[in-house]
């Protein structure tokens, strides 16, 4: 039983970790229908630059440069903006001249985006894990993650924190999508773009906020992530990136709650499958495409979404 | 003597169509014998386009029945249903852009081929008698239509009036029996929708029939035999043009959606 | 722009060679040119590397051949393209390794003649699961479908990677003989270079016809518009099913030849990378022609090569990925035609007699973009 419990646990923690990069991945689709690719990739620099505020210093080229040392909280925070500015810039760069190109082009721009970050990462970094230095706050002077039992249930606070971090990040999203001018600004460019720049939105800076955040929350799953596992490599954020978006397809694609909902629902079936099927450790990563291929043959909406017909 | 009895081409009986809560075709009957032009006129969003979409297959009808020459045809795929003999051109217009006049009316006989992978790839006298048949059919069907010298133009490059005359030769590549032309006269200057009023009605003279959704008024009462009025998905008036044209319901509805 | 200019006079006639109606005069000459170059050259250079390459050139060209079919053609975003290539180089494998050999005890050289079997059966394997990846896509809209694809060449490799009772998982399967022909093995590389130089002739010359034909006709029309593609009687699922299978069926072939061509293969050859980058090559070379691939295949190898000779590029492998993500992204900011542009392919098979000057104008117009 508390087998079953531990896998939970793990699996709603990881899952978190989806939800936080499947908004960003939901809010982009729902605006301008386009799968960002590059949110896996954003999450990996989330990641990595929240290890270069935190280290005193680290091999970015080859060269040793050394770093400002700050504690993890702040780091993550500055991880956060940084990242949310590189995504807003892509999107200038990379998506907005596609805007009226036919799907087709965007998508593999996004590719593209997504290969050139990835190589970028291995070029400053290294092609080696770098090391997630500990957090003072949650590891106990041996080394090892604080932790707490429950019912033979072994919890880090850590793991907490990620959950907390991620419910308070989707209600702070949540209200301000939903009370705040700029947030119904953002639904109404999601519902109808020309529409809504006819309303006096300026849909160019919806889209750039949304990108803003997005990359962010995907920032904060990659600082998160690092703290985690302790460590972070170019070629992390493939992966979750794209069950990232499987999540937010399951939930709903184009709704924040559903993103959430996704996330954490893959997290925890992809756990027990793991743990519970025939090999299923190694097929894990086979698990959420399975899921993905269910979902879209059966309710493409998804859970959370409404029942829209699919084709134009 | 009595008169022949018309052939009942299509026919409608008790047709609905309900998107969720929202009913765009509701109970409809509607016929259209062999050789007519029927026309079906409507204020905007009356469900003329919707009914279109319901027998051509696009949509597959909440309920009621449809009979294209005796056969239920409610539920099967567009290309069944066209290649029974059921053909249309489109409101917005939805030509094959990036390929040449030719090529699009090339693939409206593509029902009316056979040749598979291995035929083609081995380019058997068949296939290729089948191809040349193609291809001749087609530039004919572009002349037919006005367009024989635009044949290598792409679609995207043809002026307005040319890209609606070429989905009618496409329409017709695949050899119908009931063509629905979805307001064909669309954005035409009066020259244009004349010469287009003189293709329907030459059409027709060859044995076609024609069902035909218009705004302009000019083009319904010149052309049709009978004319059908839909409001709100449902059938109000069905008559001669001058019996329509007249008709109180008919003006009421017309009148009414723009006050 | 006098550069705009004379490039496009080079590369105009090398296109027109393959993409043009029937063929004028110029047109063959170029062919004929091309063909020379591709059957003489390896006897021109000294180094195995040169033919290494050119072989490795080669199988890229028919695999963004086939690629083209379902993303260039029919308008099908496939991510996970590289899945057909694995199941045709591990069908090979799995039969002569592990069946014959391992299995059976057989002497693998006496079943030589498997091996020309092999390609087509491999071939009509993948294009099976062609199929069968393909259905559930039929009703998904673009940007999912790239992702369900993608998910399932993700499958097939984490499967190959697994299921170590078939495939010997990571470690691979070894031994796969050579081709030979009765008594004649293809051992060096100039062999297999000409081995595969036939195969991509003979692919390249059936995907031609398929394209300017119906068949070609009506994914065109469903690439442009499905909608009126179905209403015009095309049955559009059945149509882009039989592009998944076509595109399959030669990354399949093309996959046994890699198995005997490496005579080892494991799943490292499959990674979701090696789909990118065939989609990359299509893109480059210019979607929807048919010189398109051919071309992107022959520039991007070459560009590659020559890249490798830099130290600093040999110490920075990664370099490599980001020209080719740069690559990808400014290609569809400025250039989403492609190097070769808006020079369509005919869609019909011999347009029956037009003037040869006729010919030439139509292929070098610009159709505007």
């Amino acid at each position: 039983m508390s087998e079953l419990g531990q896998q939970l646990v793990n699996g709603l923690m990881i899952g978190c970790l989806y939800a936080l990069i499947a908004v960003g991945y939901t809010m982009v689709y729902g605006i301008i229908e386009l799968i960002n690719f590059a949110f896996g990739e954003l999450f990996m620099f989330g990641a990595f630059i929240t290890i270069m505020m935190m280290v005193p210093e680290i091999s970015l080229f080859g060269n040793t440069v050394s770093m400002p040392h700050l504690n993890f909280f702040l780091a993550i925070i500055i991880a956060m903006a940084v990242v949310g500015i590189m995504g807003v810039i892509i999107e200038r760069l990379a998506y907005r001249p596609l805007r009226n190109a036919p799907r087709l082009a965007a998508l593999i721009s996004a590719i593209g985006v997504s290969i050139l970050l990835q190589n970028v990462a291995q070029a400053i970094f290294g092609s080696q894990q770098v090391p997630f230095p500990d957090i003072p706050l949650f590891t106990t002077a041996a080394g090892a993650p604080k932790a707490f039992a429950v019912g033979g249930v072994q919890i880090t606070y850590f793991q907490v924190f990620v959950v907390v971090v991620t419910v308070v990040a989707m209600l702070l999203l949540n209200f301000y999508v939903k009370r705040t001018r700029m947030g119904r600004a953002m639904r109404a460019s999601a519902q109808d773009k020309r529409t809504s720049a006819l309303m006096g939105v300026n849909v160019n800076k919806v889209i750039a906020l949304t990108f803003l955040i997005g990359s962010a929350m995907g920032a904060l799953a990659g600082g998160l992530y690092g703290g985690v596992y302790h460590a972070a490599w170019p070629l992390m954020g493939f992966n979750p990136g794209l069950k990232a978006f499987i999540a937010a397809v399951l939930g709903g694609i184009g709704n924040i709650p559903g993103a959430f909902l996704g996330g954490l629902l893959l997290g925890v079936i992809e756990a027990l499958g793991s743990a519970y099927l025939p090999m299923g450790s190694q097929y894990r990563d086979a698990i959420a495409f399975v899921i993905l291929i269910l979902i879209l043959s059966f309710r493409p909406s998804g859970l959370l979404g409404s029942t829209v017909s699919q084709k134009a | 003597m009595p008169a022949a009895e018309p052939v009942r081409v299509l026919e409608t009986t008790q047709l609905v169509k309900a998107f969720g809560g929202l009913v765009a075709v509701n109970k409809v009957d509607f016929h259209a014998d062999e050789n007519e032009i029927v026309g079906l006129i409507g204020p905007n969003g009356a469900g003329k386009t919707t009914l279109f979409n319901a027998i051509t297959g696009v949509y597959g009808p909440t309920s009621g029945t449809i009979r294209f020459q005796g056969r239920e045809i409610a539920g099967m795929l567009p290309s069944k249903v066209t290649k029974l003999g059921v053909a249309r051109t489109f409101q917005n217009i939805r030509l094959f852009n990036e390929m040449t006049a030719l090529e699009n009316v090339m693939v409206g006989q593509h029902c009316r081929t056979r040749s598979g992978v291995l035929r083609v790839v081995l380019r058997t006298p068949r296939a290729t008698r089948e191809e040349k048949g193609v291809h001749d059919k087609s530039l004919a069907l572009l002349e037919y239509v006005g367009l024989g010298g635009h044949a290598e133009e792409l679609a995207k490059n043809l002026p307005y009036g040319s890209q609606r005359r070429l989905e009618i030769a496409r329409a017709m590549a695949t050899e119908p029996a009931l063509l629905f032309l979805d307001e064909p006269a669309a954005g035409m200057n009066p020259q244009e929708t004349a010469a287009l009023l003189q293709l329907i009605r030459r059409i027709r003279d060859e044995g076609m029939t024609i069902i035909l959704i218009e705004h302009d008024m000019k083009v319904v009462m010149g052309s049709s035999d009978r004319v059908v009025v839909l409001d709100h998905g449902e059938k109000i008036a069905e008559g001669s043009p001058d019996v329509v044209r007249s008709d109180a319901r008919v003006i009421e509805a017309y009148l009414g959606k723009s006050a | 722009m006098a550069d705009e200019g004379s490039f496009r006079v080079k590369l105009n006639p090398i296109a027109a060679a393959m993409v043009g109606g029937g063929s004028t005069r110029s047109q063959r000459v170029f062919l004929g040119v091309l063909l020379a170059i591709a059957v003489i050259l390896p006897f021109l250079v000294g180094s195995n590397r040169w033919v290494t390459l050119m072989t490795v050139v080669v199988i890229y060209i028919v695999l963004a051949s086939g690629l083209n079919i379902v993303v260039g053609f029919t308008g099908l975003l496939d991510l996970g393209y590289v899945a057909f290539y694995a199941i045709g180089a591990y069908y090979t494998a799995i039969i002569f390794n592990m069946v014959l050999k391992a299995k059976f005890g057989l002497d693998i050289d006496a079943y030589w003649w498997l091996t020309w079997i092999n390609f087509v059966v491999g071939g009509l394997l993948a294009a099976l699961a062609g199929v069968l990846i393909g259905y559930p896509t039929l009703r998904v809209r673009g940007d999912y479908l790239a992702i369900m694809t993608l998910g399932f060449g993700e499958i097939i490799r984490i499967v190959a990677l697994n299921w170590v009772g078939l495939t010997r998982g990571p470690s691979g399967i070894s031994g796969v003989p050579k081709p030979a022909f009765f008594g004649y093995e293809f051992s060096t590389q100039k062999s297999l270079y000409f081995l595969g130089l036939a195969l991509a002739i003979i692919s390249l010359w059936t995907i031609s016809r398929i394209v300017r034909s119906r068949i070609g006709r009506a994914w065109t029309a469903i690439r442009e518009d499905e909608v009126a593609a179905e209403a015009m009687g095309i049955h559009t699922s059945r149509y882009k099913l039989l592009s998944y299978a076509t595109g399959a069926f030669f990354a399949g072939a093309m996959g046994v030849f890699f198995g005997h061509y490496l005579n080892y293969i494991s799943p490292s050859s499959f990674m979701l990378m090696e789909s990118f980058l065939i989609l990359s090559l299509v893109v480059l070379g210019g979607m929807g022609n048919i010189a398109g691939p051919v071309l992107g295949a022959i520039v991007w190898m070459g560009l590659q090569e020559w890249l490798r000779d830099f130290p600093f590029v040999q110490a920075h492998p990664e370099t490599r990925g980001i020209a080719l993500g740069l690559v990808l992204v400014l290609l569809m900011v400025f250039r989403p035609q492609g190097l070769l542009g808006s020079l369509r392919v005919k869609l019909e098979m011999k347009p029956g007699s037009k003037g040869e000057a006729e010919q030439e104008r139509e292929v070098w117009s610009d159709a505007g973009s």
